[in-house]
């Protein structure tokens, strides 16, 4: 019954997780918000994380009732992500491991979401839509890969909608994309906006610059409000993954799509996703915000799922790589 | 020169003449710390002020606390003891000690900064680097040994015109860097600081 600890801090959410058998023991987390109109920059947000680091691996450790020596492995996120935050992570992770003699792993952060979407909500073989801040990717498994059957060839969704926030000065707290989310509950008209599908593939910068571009004089001339927008917003780019995802899904003959990463949450995607599964006789899975977004738990899972596997990272490779993609990784501990 | 970490640090910064083959005190096999001018500044160590306690007998296990500024190893105020613990580089009792008789190079300019100073080189025809150096003591061989594993292991692949080296030697963490661009130096030494911060706080505290 391996217990294994998993660092996570890709992004600008840092967490700790605990996981042992399938069981989340604990995942605490902090986010690093910025003020309004901003974003977050890598130097600042790892002094955040090494701020917090330790206090979260207490609480971690506390909240699971566990001591090191019951931890059999440590795990963190050996990429993709911003290099400043992986890497003071990544420092911490290396120094637990060697003071408490413990096993390093180094995790793909993609694989992490998807192996905590799998074992929450129970979906056998999924595909899977992968949507963040960071990454924007359709999953599916195949002979021992994560294979990506389509993706982002520019900026990811999550990022569209964060920059767009900027632009519009929506609050960061708890997070732009949530803040879009409520305000384009109150939207009431569509703006059309450039709608980019290439074959399997997504492109958002165009629909950024379109909408930074004619934002303002929108608003000004009060064609529409901000609400408008961001309803707007919403509903073109989430059309377009649900175009590519339900692609795939044919080309897979999937009956099963999963929703992992921040933009995951978002529970107008979940409702078009679902519209979609239903007329083609799927499911779909999702989970909450305590999954969804970047977490440890997710780190610890893929973690446990590696460790069992036989997976050891040695300290001489645990180095981080802002630039790791999902295919990269052997995926042994499925058939 | 300024920089972030955990207070005071022990700065060793040694004019070399990169032209002439290294540092004219250093002897030693070519392939040994000698290599790196760090042979002087380790030499240093022995004397009033130098790292506290035994080293390499106790490990991250050892008991007692971070050195006392008289150097008698004396368990501080602030005793981190309990397995796991990173004793902390003991800077002050070492800044001393770090002080290095550089070798006389000519044409070197000398700027002091807080712990140390720090020097241009003149490797060749319009050519200058600077080189600064870092001696941190832990409380024993595995600890430094610990330290440095976990903080050298992201090596700066990408960061263009800055060399780093990093050697343990008895409980004695030791670190240069050669660059042209102060700015990149710079850097490249928060940086490391930074990291140093995280790794070198009392982690027995935890589980």
């Amino acid at each position: 019954m391996p217990a294994v600890l998993g660092f996570e801090g890709s992004a600008n959410k840092i967490g700790v997780g605990v996981v042992r058998d399938g069981k989340v023991l604990a995942n605490p987390r902090r986010t690093y918000v910025t003020p309004p109109g901003t974003g977050f920059l890598p130097g600042d947000t790892a002094r955040h994380h090494r701020a917090v680091i330790l206090d979260l691996l207490q609480e971690a450790l506390t909240e699971a009732g566990l001591t090191s020596q019951d931890i059999d492995c440590i795990a963190y996120t050996k990429g993709p992500g911003m290099g400043a935050p992986l890497v003071s992570v990544a420092v911490v992770a290396r120094t637990v491991a060697q003071l408490w003699n413990k096993p390093l792993l180094g995790v793909n952060h993609c694989i992490g979401h998807i192996e905590m979407g799998r074992l929450i909500t129970g979906a056998t073989n999924p595909t899977v839509l992968y949507v963040s801040g960071g990454n924007t990717q359709v999953i599916a498994y195949s002979e021992h890969r994560y294979r990506i059957f389509g993706e982002t060839i520019d900026i990811a969704v999550g990022n569209c909608l964060d920059r767009f926030a900027r632009v519009l000065k929506i609050s960061n707290d708890p997070s732009p994309g949530y803040n879009i989310e409520q305000m384009a509950k109150r939207g009431k008209k569509l703006v059309e906006l450039p709608y980019t599908v290439k074959g399997m593939d997504v492109s958002f910068s165009g629909i950024l610059s379109f909408i930074e571009d004619v934002a303002q004089r929108m608003l000004v001339t009060g064609e529409c409000t901000p609400e408008d927008l961001c309803f707007s917003l919403q509903e073109t780019v989430f059309a377009m993954l649900v175009e590519i995802t339900e692609r795939a899904m044919a080309h897979c003959g999937s009956q099963e799509a999963l929703i992992v990463g921040g933009v995951g949450c978002n529970m107008r995607l979940q409702e078009m996703m679902e519209t979609m599964c239903q007329e083609r006789g799927a499911r779909l899975f999702a989970t909450d915000e305590r999954f969804c977004i970047d977490n440890g738990a997710m780190i610890a899972q893929a973690g446990w799922e590696m460790f069992r596997a036989g997976h050891r990272t040695p300290l001489s490779d645990s180095g981080v790589t802002q630039r790791y993609r999902t295919d990269e990784v052997e995926v042994t501990w499925r058939d | 020169m300024d920089f972030e970490g955990n207070g005071a640090v022990a700065a060793a910064v040694q004019a070399e003449d990169e032209g002439s083959g290294g540092a004219a005190d250093a002897g030693g096999s070519p392939s040994g710390p000698e290599d790196l001018g760090f042979a002087s500044v380790l030499e240093g160590q022995g004397g009033p002020g130098s790292p506290c306690g035994p080293s390499g007998s106790g490990g991250p296990e050892k008991q007692s606390g971070p050195c006392s500024p008289n150097g008698q190893g004396d368990p501080g105020p602030n005793n981190q003891g309990g397995p796991g613990v990173l004793g902390g580089p003991g800077v002050e009792e070492t800044a001393g000690s770090a002080a290095v008789d550089a070798p006389s190079v000519t044409q070197a300019a000398r700027a002091s900064g807080p712990g140390g100073d720090a020097a241009a080189v003149a490797v060749g025809p319009g050519n200058p680097q600077t080189v600064f150096t870092l001696t941190l003591p832990f409380q024993s061989y595995l600890e430094a040994e610990l330290a440095r594993l976990a903080m050298d292991t992201d090596a700066q692949r990408h960061w263009q015109g800055v060399e780093k080296e990093v050697i343990v030697t008895d409980n004695v963490l030791a670190v240069r860097w050669i660059a042209e661009d102060p700015d990149l130096l710079r850097v490249s030494i928060n940086s490391f600081l930074e990291q140093l911060s995280v790794v070198g706080r009392p982690i027995s505290s935890v589980g």
